[in-house]
């Protein structure tokens, strides 16, 4: 007994270390961002979300004139089912520019939801802000008591140049 | 007998990698306690398998 005991230690902390990869690592509710715009995808994955806390929100690039086409998915990894009120809106400046959806979602147990929406930039930019000017507002996504951020870089138009006139001799 | 050792290595290489990568995928998941609490239990797991070797005399 005493010769195995070492063993029985270093089993039992392998074991512990198992028990909380699954019960912390996996367990839980996992929330991850699909965002579309013009060819591109981007995925904002649930470790993302710690380091947000650290080093801000994520930035994602759309140019002015593509719609931007976002998919918020939820993964309740959990024995019982989930419900949470989700409420996105777009802000600039600290200010609620508009919502974008309100909506409840259901996941049942080790399943997995999802909410869609799209922006429209043509709509969503103000019309006083020139083609040339880039533009950024942000996304708010609250679950519950929960809030994710995304800033959404809007890319000026394509430069054309003017032509300069010739000066006169 | 060689052979069996060159098995023996690399199905412990193979485990260990497999453990590596799904540590290194969940880990990130963990709260930073329970983070603490994993970092105390490999400290551990590796000072009792230590004593255990060092007990059945290698």
């Amino acid at each position: 007994m005493r010769k195995n005991l070492f063993l029985y230690l270093t089993l039992a902390c392998f074991f512990g270390l198992i028990a909380i990869f699954i019960v912390d690592g996996y367990m839980g509710i996992y929330d991850t961002v699909y965002i579309t715009a013009g060819e591109r995808e981007e995925k904002i994955e649930p470790d993302e979300w710690l380091r947000q806390e650290k080093f801000g929100a994520r930035g994602v690039g759309v140019n002015r004139d593509e719609k931007a086409f976002f998919r918020y998915e939820v993964d309740n990894r959990r024995f019982s089912s989930y419900t949470a009120d989700i409420e996105v809106s777009a802000w600039h400046s600290q200010q609620k520019v508009r919502d974008l959806i309100s909506q409840q979602i259901q996941v049942a147990a080790f399943d997995k939801g999802q909410v869609e929406w799209t922006i429209d930039n043509t709509e969503l930019l103000p019309g006083d802000i020139p083609p040339e000017q880039s533009y950024e507002y942000t996304v708010i996504i609250k679950r519950g008591e929960i809030e994710r951020k995304i800033i959404v870089y809007v890319n000026p138009a394509t430069y054309t140049s003017k032509p300069v006139p010739v000066p006169s001799r | 007998m060689k052979l069996e050792y060159v098995l023996f290595g690399f199905g412990i290489l193979f485990s260990l990698a497999g453990v590596g990568y799904l540590a290194a995928e969940y880990v990130k998941y963990l709260s930073e306690a329970w983070k603490l609490v994993s970092l105390l239990l490999v400290i551990g797991m590796f000072a009792f398998m230590s004593k255990y070797f060092e007990d059945i005399g290698w």
